[in-house]
């Protein structure tokens, strides 16, 4: 048996025929850039995250820089982040010209609230918690911190549509939180993507300003905008593959279940966390284990694609260790990077393959 | 304000003759359909097969060495500035008279944007350049507006004078030449949109840009992509700015017919010309031989500029596409509120914005239809 990481291929054999008419349809009006489409996309998105604005980006990428713009923080400034995560979310921080500081993280894997006062200082102006793998961070408690020390907070929700926090969708907040909707994310496009949500009207109208060169209408700049537009195909595929949302998150979930239940207790299995009214959405299922590369090998024997994130947390890449502060240390953050598996988890995925991948895992810890 | 466009295209497709074409090129979408099931097949979304062929398409028809595509054609002025190491504070020298895209680039890289004012043809006017250049100058940005190239060899001067590279705004001039050289390919790098209504383009956004030097064109690699090498090694801080795949299929298909678009574009634009030339109350521009104009727009200037927006209405009355490109110069839009231009800072730029229109002179415009456009001007102006 192979069990196959991805399946995106499977995603768009469901949706092929309409996506046929829906792309013809576009061609023959020719209007490719911010059009029906689009305006669809949002108003469904906001519908289904229950949040009152949502503006179609080039990607998630784009998306954090231009929250930085939105929220206007003070070049320079120092901004609070994770260290594993994605690189886009420390590259945005710096391509905006601020500073990101690292701060530990917790057996959710996300950012651990009780170690953020440790790394603020005058110069902090923001933080941004990373939902990552599908898991939501602890919001109350970061929220707690950032009306005390006055920051602002950007969501890193690339990896987390439809998770919950407090029974609320990510994304439902006054706050700008910031999806991505690359191809391999839970709900991918057919090219790079992205979106920010929020329910605040003011920022919501720079956001479109900003995705579009500022223009407010032809002929008129109101500020120095950019070019960050999800365009017209990429939308009307997403728009399809909307319909499937809910119950390949559903799938995701029941996957993740059999998994919990399953695999055996030598190893740690996701951490849900202590929040109320958590929804993981398994954008990955990480698990920790000892004797990872030995387990790798043993997987990719048994045609199992498995995976790790991050090989090399950002703070360990070169160009970025200048960020850690004197002496300080990312513990568990260094301790869990050599520790982390990304087992196969989508849709698509039977039971048996699910059954197969727990018994080689089972057997392997079994016999060593 | 939400997003104004589609609103935009319902308008210009009641027009006979429109500036948006987009719908007759679509015309032979099968194969490229085809395309796109192979990159979905593949799984080859983002940075593919596709794009790296596009690449090289480009190589052979610029004859460059170094091309590499990214998200836009804002993003190849705004990166191609980041390869050049700008910082907050530093000036880039370039032109009013412009789409907003360029500007953006300039303030998102975290430069100022420093004005000098056009010539006759809408183009920076070399002899005014050297006057701005500060120690804080750390870029010449031309712009080649409507597929006409700037006169690059005066600015070549001026850069190697003062060691600044020179990036050169191509968004409009794919083909274009001056003495014999493409658009682009004068300066350290030459940037070219992708967008639906530019003479090569693809079907959503995208850009690319040609670049001079090993070490720029490395680097520009990575800033397109995270500042990765490999899926874990970070060299740099980087961007997400890629051509989608299924873009650069579009983009390849489209590149067979990029003589014979461009090719169409020129002779209809001359044929607008001699129509025009017994008008005397317009000028259009003055063609040179040195100069291989595309055409991205064709326009001309209305002498008595009180008659210009009468002219245009005059015109969509008449069920013809003109537009004006742009109608207010960028040292006067309010997002250039903080840089304290003022009006008169640069006559000409805006004594053109003033009196400029623009009429389609895209492949699918008829003989016929430039002697209907032509005759309604003439009508205009001499009643007869």
């Amino acid at each position: 048996m192979e069990v196959k990481y991805y399946n995106i291929d499977k995603e768009f054999k469901r949706i092929e025929k309409k996506s046929i008419q829906v792309f013809k349809s576009i061609g023959l009006t020719g209007n490719y850039i911010l059009g029906d489409h689009l305006n669809k996309f949002e108003k469904k998105i906001s519908q289904i995250l229950n949040c009152k604005y949502v503006v179609g980006l080039g990607n998630g990428t784009d998306a954090l820089e231009i929250a930085l713009a939105a929220e206007n923080i003070r070049k320079g400034s120092e901004i609070i982040t994770t260290s594993n995560t994605f690189i886009s979310t420390v590259n945005a921080i710096i391509n905006y010209g601020c500073i990101p500081v690292f701060v530990d993280i917790d057996d959710t894997l996300n950012m651990d609230p009780s170690k953020i006062s440790q790394v603020i200082t005058k110069k902090t102006s923001a933080i941004i918690p990373v939902h990552l793998n599908g898991m939501p961070a602890c919001l109350d408690k970061i929220k707690k911190i950032a009306k005390i020390f006055k920051l602002k907070i950007i969501e890193d929700s690339a990896q987390s549509i439809m998770s919950k926090y407090n029974n609320k969708f990510i994304g439902d907040n006054f706050n700008l939180s910031c999806f991505s909707l690359h191809p391999t994310k839970n709900l991918g496009g057919i090219g790079d993507g992205g979106f920010i949500t929020t329910n605040s009207k003011s920022k919501y109208k720079k956001i479109l300003l900003l995705r579009n060169h500022g223009l407010a209408k032809r002929g008129e700049v109101k500020i120095p905008g950019r070019n960050s537009r999800l365009n017209e195909i990429n939308a009307s595929i997403l728009n399809l593959k909307l319909n499937f949302l809910k119950n390949d998150t559903k799938r995701k979930i029941e996957i993740s279940r059999i998994y919990d239940s399953k695999l055996s207790n030598k190893i740690k299995k996701p951490f849900y966390g202590c929040c109320k009214g958590i929804t993981h959405t398994f954008h990955r299922y990480v698990i920790r284990v000892k004797k990872r590369e030995k387990l790798l090998n043993f997987l990719k024997k048994n045609k199992i694609d498995a995976k790790v994130h991050y090989e090399k947390n950002i703070h360990k890449q070169n160009k970025f260790k200048q960020y850690l502060k004197k002496n300080q240390k990312l513990e568990i953050t260094d301790k869990y990077s050599k520790e982390v598996v990304s087992l196969p988890i989508n849709q698509f995925m039977s039971e048996n393959e699910v059954l197969y991948v727990v018994n080689k895992i089972n057997y392997f810890y079994r016999n060593s | 304000m939400k997003n104004y466009l589609p609103k935009q295209y319902k308008i210009d497709h009641q027009y006979k003759i429109k500036h948006n074409y987009l719908s007759e090129q679509f015309d032979d979408y099968k194969k490229i359909l085809k395309k796109f099931e192979k990159v979905i097949q593949d799984n080859d979304f983002t940075l593919g097969n596709e794009v790296d062929i596009f690449e090289n398409n480009i190589k052979k028809l610029l004859k460059q060495k170094y091309v590499v595509a990214v998200g836009s054609g804002t993003d190849a002025l705004m990166l191609s500035l980041k390869c050049l190491g700008l910082k907050e504070g530093d000036e880039v020298i370039t032109t009013p008279y412009t789409f907003y895209a360029t500007i953006g680039a300039i303030v998102t890289a975290g430069a100022k944007p420093i004005f000098v004012d056009v010539d006759e043809d809408y183009n920076i006017d070399p002899k005014k350049i050297e006057k701005k250049i500060t120690k804080k100058t750390k870029a010449i940005l031309p712009v080649h507006w409507s597929g006409r190239i700037c006169k690059m060899n005066e600015i070549l001067k001026i850069s190697k004078k003062y060691d600044v590279p020179v990036v050169e705004d191509s968004c409009h001039g794919i083909l274009a030449k001056y003495n014999k050289k493409f658009a682009g390919t004068f300066g350290d790098f030459g940037c070219f949109s992708l967008h639906p209504l530019k003479n090569l383009n693809v079907w959503g956004d995208g850009g690319f840009v040609v670049i001079k030097q090993k070490k720029h064109f490395n680097k520009m690699m990575l800033l397109r992509n995270h500042g990765l090498v490999g899926r874990n090694k970070n060299m740099i801080f980087g961007y997400n700015s890629r051509l989608d795949t299924i873009q650069a299929c579009v983009a390849n298909h489209l590149l067979k017919k990029i003589h014979h678009l461009t090719n169409m574009r020129i002779k209809n634009a001359l044929q607008i010309d001699k129509n025009l030339k017994s008008i005397k109350d317009i000028i259009t521009k003055k063609r040179s031989p040195n100069l291989k104009e595309v055409f991205h727009l064709y326009e001309f200037r209305v002498k008595n500029f009180r008659l210009r927006n009468k002219l245009i209405k005059f015109l969509i009355r008449n069920k013809i596409d003109a537009k004006i490109h742009y109608p207010v110069p960028m040292h006067l839009q309010p997002a250039s509120k903080i840089y304290n231009y003022k009006k008169g800072d640069f006559p000409k730029a805006e004594k053109i914005a003033n009196s400029t229109i623009s009429l389609p002179v895209h492949e699918f415009v008829t003989k016929k239809q430039i002697k209907y456009m032509t005759d309604k001007i003439k009508f205009f102006f001499n009643g007869s």
